[in-house]
């Protein structure tokens, strides 16, 4: 019994090597294909709270050099996750094995362009082959020391990549209780349980390139992906649950605990910036600036340092630490002066989606920041900044749900969702153009919320040359010289940058014979232009609200009279609005320009309004003033 | 070679006059930070600076070691005054890379790494724990990665080490230069007759002083026994040494600029070669001397051309699937070329040295640069074909000497192969090469063949010119619409760039681009590109257009979307170093248009010309017209891809009139009826 057994788990396994011919891939998966994944199988072995195995094995078709880099094979591993039982295999179009990998060829490198220090380690490899189409085939195995985090299952995980058959299993004790969640994915998993061991899978075959579109939603929206998440977990010596986000909230709360010990030189410095100050906001302000000033930011990510801070002690005589370790001393610097402030566990960047999913708790997140919550005034604070404005946090954490973490455990909140009057671009322009077309212009510009990002950074984050240089080269001008700059900032929980120019662009007017050609709309040009034709599959996504608005005077010189003057333009839909006017008073050219766009999903159905709406802005914004000599 | 890249050169022999110099060497001691030194709160050598080092001191000499030979002694101690807290990322953190191949093995020792903060009027110290030194590992390396602890806007931050290394034959080169301004920066280097150096210095910075001092030392050389059991012996090598010492003052960072090659050939920096070792008593062991010593060494070395002159019969069955037996010799190359473009892969576009033998690259189908090139040439000598590698310099790694084959100066290899009646330069190690072109990193000044007799092979960007051209046709359609053909083709250079772009099924994405380029509204139709395909010549894109002319007077700009210049690329209103661009421009526009059906023309640009300096380019705008068709020609032409920067002004300037020139409209009225 035992040798048939053996027998038929081994002769599928042999089958399979010859099923590599690339004449077994339906023609339906190649259409917009640069790879097919032949075949993908993860399996996870849950063995205890703090151990799991996880084997891979993977095979996929590369149909062109647009593919190749689905050839590469990478897998990190660090103190907490073992790599190893690495192979690989080349077969050509045929199917037939052209080479195998030895374990020598396997690159081992550390994973560290952003760290001064991390624990983690990349092993990687590639057959370099250019015969198409070919197929790799690689497997591995990994030990996980924690169930802090488990493996996810994205079988189409980039654009132009078709799956013909991908499992996800999972193998748990009996009794071990695991969540999972999957998105795309309509039936539950496959089970099978006896009184030893649950095990649970998923598959997928045959699924076409999935191609993303602009302003389309996240990726793991549009594509199946399944997360697991173990209600019990160790990491090191700690151990916690996942079940609720209060649970998870106390387990991340105990890393911290007893971590907030300030030495005396900072507690006096608390007391002498803070014991006269009124009010609270007052406080915050202080504290934040002295953080700010007498910290910076550096990433050291080691075993469980990845999750646990440097104390404040340590941040006080280094004068430097990661998020974590920032966070966690402002929040000491707030107790000190006896206000409460909670570290906020957050998945940063653009390209989250919600930042959480609420019914399942799990680990999702990269940063962290500080939070001091007070109804209706709640203070946020991005600690990893030296000049960030105390209480704003930008597109890096804005608008999305995080973990605050309280004495009585975790607690799901929302971070600020700024608003189109909270992200403006207030220009006003005043402009002189002589007869050889040549302008000259000063430009205020008030920048604020989201908008004011870009600029806070060229005050403070380059050096005087990058910033002309920046400024130089950036303007939507043919030829030009900024000949003076001048920005201020004014901090509050929506901070405010003040911009100032004068602008020289020799020959920005085009003269010729006895009329002289001016694009009005000086320096507000929508770049975008939308594809009009193709059909729309995705909703339409934008992030974030704005709105714009330009005044523009431009003196003309003597004798010229308006030939011929653009339309004004009024534009407004669900999503946003655009109005452009031109007129000349007297010998001025005045031209005002606002825009404005709400942040939403809107329906697919709405595109080709959507596209029209950016085509008439973006040849609006273009329209030419026409002036002849009398 | 540019007049204003001072690259020059110096071969120090033993036997050579030395200078003997008063050594007014100043002291510079760890850790002895005074108040005062806190007091400027900007240096006059750049008053924005956001970082200055005080000093960046160096040296390296030579210390006789336990493996019976010589290491070099390397030490390096800089003091940086911290002004503003941009510099902290790059000025305060601080990476050693060590080489820690056995045998060769690199060592760090008296790393000493401290701040200093002026508080109260008292300089304080915080030194760097030993835990904060982190390491990390990659293949034959070791970088030692560390950062200031408590520094603020103001600090002093200091640190010096040793690296011995018992490499002899490398010294490691200066850089005066860098991301912040150096107040005083020098390199002192003492090195023992018995190795024979040659030095490269470049850069524009004047040195302050610049001196060498011939003395004597003598040296402990320990050979550890050839066996187990053989004893380790002794020895002193007593000997002339010659102590150099370069020294520089407020030296300003080094700037970035467009149309830059590569800031390496700006950095002042001093960089060392070994040339010979001079054992006493004995024929000097000539490491460089001259281009055929080296060629000969080349030739003979297993890394590098020991195959070329094997017969190479393992090539022989495949060569029969390559070539057929009628193949003239240029077919017979164009096939190889192809076969090795369009199958192996490139994994490295670095280095001239093999890095496995040639049989290997053949079966494995991958190799670096070198491994692909050098294949080419052995399957090209396998059919007859006279063919030799050639060595150059990569426009990214700086500019390569031609005189003296000073080899860490050079980083690629391709292959020169002839005929009879014709030469060819041919790199098979990308794919979207035509035959007989190169990849414009590799138009750097020079290559030299590694044949007998060495050859210089020309390389300069101002031989080669991008020929653009379009051509459009405007008619009156039955439709009452004016229609047209645009035919376009943006030369061998840009093809290049394009065909990547094109391929990956973006073309609706580029027509697109094209659309977005036009100022009226209009429809794009019967898009193509030819040659997409024929990577041996330009590409090509034609469309066709349509547009409705119904105001009473339509303006309308005869330059035609994407062949329009809509910007000067030369944004920067001043220029440190010359303008190096990929090459020579000759751009030609040509229209020919019917005046639209019940429309007069009103108005027409004027015809232009101007030229560039004499003769280094010209533009030229020609209109005219019958009252019923318009004809333009418009023709940019650069004939040099490389201007000195006393130059740049005047080329702003013409590039500033050929965009507001391209951009005269012709006034079109509708005639009264």
């Amino acid at each position: 019994m035992k040798r048939l057994l053996f027998l038929l788990l081994v002769v599928p396994f042999y089958l399979q090597a010859q099923q590599y011919n690339i004449s077994l891939i339906p023609d339906s998966l190649t259409k917009n294909a640069n790879a097919v994944v032949r075949m993908d199988e993860t399996s996870v072995v849950i063995k205890s709270s703090g151990h799991a195995v996880v084997t891979h094995k993977y095979a996929v078709t590369i149909l062109n050099e647009e593919g190749n880099r689905f050839a590469v094979y990478s897998n990190d591993y660090d103190k907490l996750h073992s790599l190893r039982d690495i192979s690989g295999h080349l077969f050509d179009a045929n199917g037939k094995q052209l080479r195998s990998v030895k374990s020598k060829d396997i690159a081992d490198e550390s994973d560290n362009d952003f760290s001064l220090a991390t624990d983690s380690r990349v092993k990687s490899h590639n057959f370099y082959w250019r015969i198409y189409p070919y197929t790799v085939e690689y497997e591995d195995e990994q030990e996980y020391y924690t169930m802090f985090n488990l493996p996810y299952w994205m079988p189409v995980n980039a654009e132009h990549l078709a799956v013909q058959q991908s499992r996800f299993t999972v193998e748990a004790p009996a009794g071990f209780k695991l969540h999972y969640k999957a998105f795309n994915y309509a039936a539950a998993p496959q089970t099978t349980a006896n009184d030893k061991t649950t095990v649970l899978s998923w598959q997928l075959n045959n699924v076409q390139p999935v191609e993303r579109e602009y302003l389309s939603p996240a990726w793991q929206e549009l594509t199946t992906a399944v997360y697991l998440a173990a209600e019990t977990f160790s990491l090191n010596q700690y151990e916690g649950h996942m079940d609720s986000w209060q649970s998870l909230g106390s387990f991340m709360g105990s890393l911290y605990a007893g971590r907030d010990e300030l030495p005396d030189n900072v507690k006096q410095d608390v007391h002498r910036l803070a014991d006269g100050l009124g009010t609270q906001k007052e406080k915050i302000k202080v504290l934040y600036k002295y953080m700010q000033q007498n910290t910076r930011y550096i990433s050291v990510q080691l075993g469980i340092g990845g999750w646990q801070p440097f104390d404040a002690k340590f941040v006080a005589a280094k004068r430097y630490g990661d998020c974590k370790a920032l966070s966690n001393y402002m929040k000491a610097l707030l107790k000190e002066a006896g206000i409460e402030g909670n570290c906020v566990i957050i998945s940063s960047g653009r390209n989250v989606n919600k930042g959480l999913w609420e019914d399942f708790p799990a680990n999702y997140f990269n940063h962290v920041i500080l939070c001091v919550p007070v109804a209706k005034d709640t203070t946020w604070l991005e600690c990893t900044s030296q000049t960030m404005a105390p209480g704003f946090l930008g597109n890096f954490t804005d608008a999305r749900q995080a973990l605050l973490l309280a004495a009585d455990g975790g607690h799901v909140v929302w971070t600020p969702r700024y608003t189109a009057k909270d992200n403006q671009q207030l220009r006003s322009v005043q402009a002189q153009i002589n007869e050889e077309g040549n302008l000259v212009a000063d430009v205020h510009t008030e920048f604020t919320g989201l908008q004011e990002e870009e600029r806070h950074m060229l005050m403070y984050d380059v050096s005087k040359d990058d910033r002309e240089k920046y400024l130089n080269e950036t303007l939507n001008l043919p030829t030009y010289k900024v000949e003076q700059m001048d920005f201020k900032e004014q901090e509050a929980d929506i901070p405010k940058v003040n911009e100032t120019l004068r602008i020289s662009a020799p020959g920005y007017a085009t003269v010729s014979g006895k009329r002289m050609f001016i694009e009005a709309n000086l320096f507000n040009k929508s770049g975008r232009l939308p594809a009009a034709t193709q059909p729309r599959r995705y909703d339409i996504e934008f992030r974030s609200s704005f709105r714009d608005e330009d005044s523009v005077h431009i003196a003309i010189p003597a004798g010229y009279k308006a030939e011929s003057m653009p339309q004004d333009v009024h534009l407004a839909k669900g999503f946003g609005s655009y109005t452009i006017h031109f007129e000349i008073k007297g010998n001025t050219i005045v031209l005002y320009r606002s825009l404005e766009r709400i942040a939403g999903r809107y329906p697919a159905s709405l595109y080709p309004e959507f596209a029209k709406f950016y085509a008439d802005m973006y040849a609006a914004d273009r329209k030419r003033i026409v002036l002849v000599k009398e | 070679m540019h007049k204003r890249l001072a690259l020059f050169l110096l071969l120090v022999a033993c036997c050579q006059t030395v200078l003997f110099a008063g050594s007014g060497k100043q002291k510079y001691k760890f850790g002895d930070v005074k108040p005062e030194d806190f007091a400027p709160s900007a240096y006059a050598v750049d008053s924005s600076a956001d970082a200055v080092y005080l000093y960046d001191i160096g040296s390296s000499s030579y210390e006789g070691n336990n493996k019976g030979f010589f290491s070099v002694v390397f030490k390096r101690h800089a003091r940086i005054r911290l002004l503003h807290r941009n510099a902290f990322d790059h000025a305060a953190a601080v990476s050693i890379d060590l080489y820690k191949k056995s045998q060769t093995e690199e060592k760090l020792e008296d790393l000493q790494v401290a701040t200093f903060n002026l508080e109260n009027g008292v300089v304080t110290t915080t030194k760097l724990d030993k835990s904060a030194l982190f390491e990390d590992k990659n293949g034959d390396f070791v970088t030692e990665k560390f950062t200031f602890p408590n520094i603020r806007e103001g600090s002093i931050i200091e640190y010096s080490y040793t690296v011995t290394s018992p490499r002899y034959y490398d010294v490691p080169s200066w850089f005066y230069q860098g991301e912040f301004p150096r107040l005083f920066s020098q390199y002192e280097v003492t090195i023992p007759t018995l190795f024979d150096f040659v030095f490269v210095k470049q850069g524009y910075h004047p040195y302050s002083t610049d001196t060498a001092l011939l003395s004597s030392e003598s040296y402990l050389l320990v050979d550890p026994g050839h066996t187990a059991t053989e004893a380790s012996t002794s020895f002193t090598w007593r000997g002339n040494t010659v102590n150099s010492v370069w020294a520089m003052k407020n030296v300003p960072a080094l700037k970035d600029e467009s149309f830059t090659t590569t800031l390496r050939n700006h950095i002042s920096s001093i960089s060392f070669q070994l040339a010979a070792i001079r054992w006493p008593n004995r024929e000097p062991e000539l490491y460089m001397s001259n281009w055929g010593k080296m060629v000969e060494d080349l030739l003979k070395d297993e890394d590098f051309g020991a195959d070329l002159a094997a017969r190479n019969a393992w090539l022989n069955d495949e060569m029969k699937n390559i070539v057929a037996p009628g193949d003239s010799p240029s077919q017979k190359a164009r096939k190889i070329y192809a076969y090795l473009r369009d199958q192996f892969a490139c994994v490295s576009h670095y280095g001239f040295y093999l890095t496995q033998p040639l049989k290997k690259t053949f079966q494995q189908k991958k190799g670096s640069v070198a491994d692909i090139n050098m294949l080419l040439t052995a399957m090209l000598r396998n059919q007859g074909i006279g063919a030799d590698p050639v060595i150059l310099s990569t426009r990214s790694h700086g500019l390569a000497m031609e005189t003296y084959p000073i080899m860490n100066k050079f980083n690629y290899l391709i292959c020169k192969a002839q005929t009879e009646d014709s030469t060819w330069l041919l790199d098979a190690s990308y794919n979207y090469l035509g035959f007989n072109m190169l990849d414009h990193e590799c138009y750097n000044g020079s290559g030299r063949t590694i044949a007998n007799p060495p050859v210089l092979v020309e390389l300069s960007t101002d031989s080669l010119i991008e020929r653009q051209t379009a051509t459009i046709f405007l008619v009156n359609d039955t439709t009452g619409k004016v229609s047209g053909s645009i035919n376009s083709s943006p030369g061998i250079f840009h093809s290049m760039q394009m065909r990547s772009q094109l391929k990956n099924k973006m073309q609706a994405d580029f027509f697109r681009n094209i659309q977005k380029s036009y100022s009226m509204d209009v429809e794009l139709t019967n898009e193509g590109v030819d040659s997409l395909n024929q990577l041996d010549c330009p590409l090509s894109y034609h469309y066709d257009i349509a547009f409705a002319f119904n105001e009473d007077l339509v303006y309308f700009t005869p330059i035609l979307g994407d062949m329009l210049y809509k910007e000067n690329p030369f944004k920067a209103s001043t220029r440190t170093y010359p303008v190096e661009m990929d090459n020579c421009i000759d751009k030609m526009y040509v229209l020919n248009m019917e005046v639209p059906k019940g429309y007069k023309v009103e108005e027409l640009p004027k015809s232009n010309r101007v030229n560039l300096n004499d003769n280094e380019g010209s533009f030229e705008y020609i209109i005219g017209t019958d009252g019923e068709n318009i004809q333009m020609r418009c023709h940019l032409k650069l004939q040099k891809a490389n201007f000195e920067p006393d130059d740049y002004d005047t080329l702003r300037d013409f590039f500033a009139f050929i965009v507001k020139k391209e951009k005269e409209q012709i006034v079109f009225k509708k005639i009264k009826s």
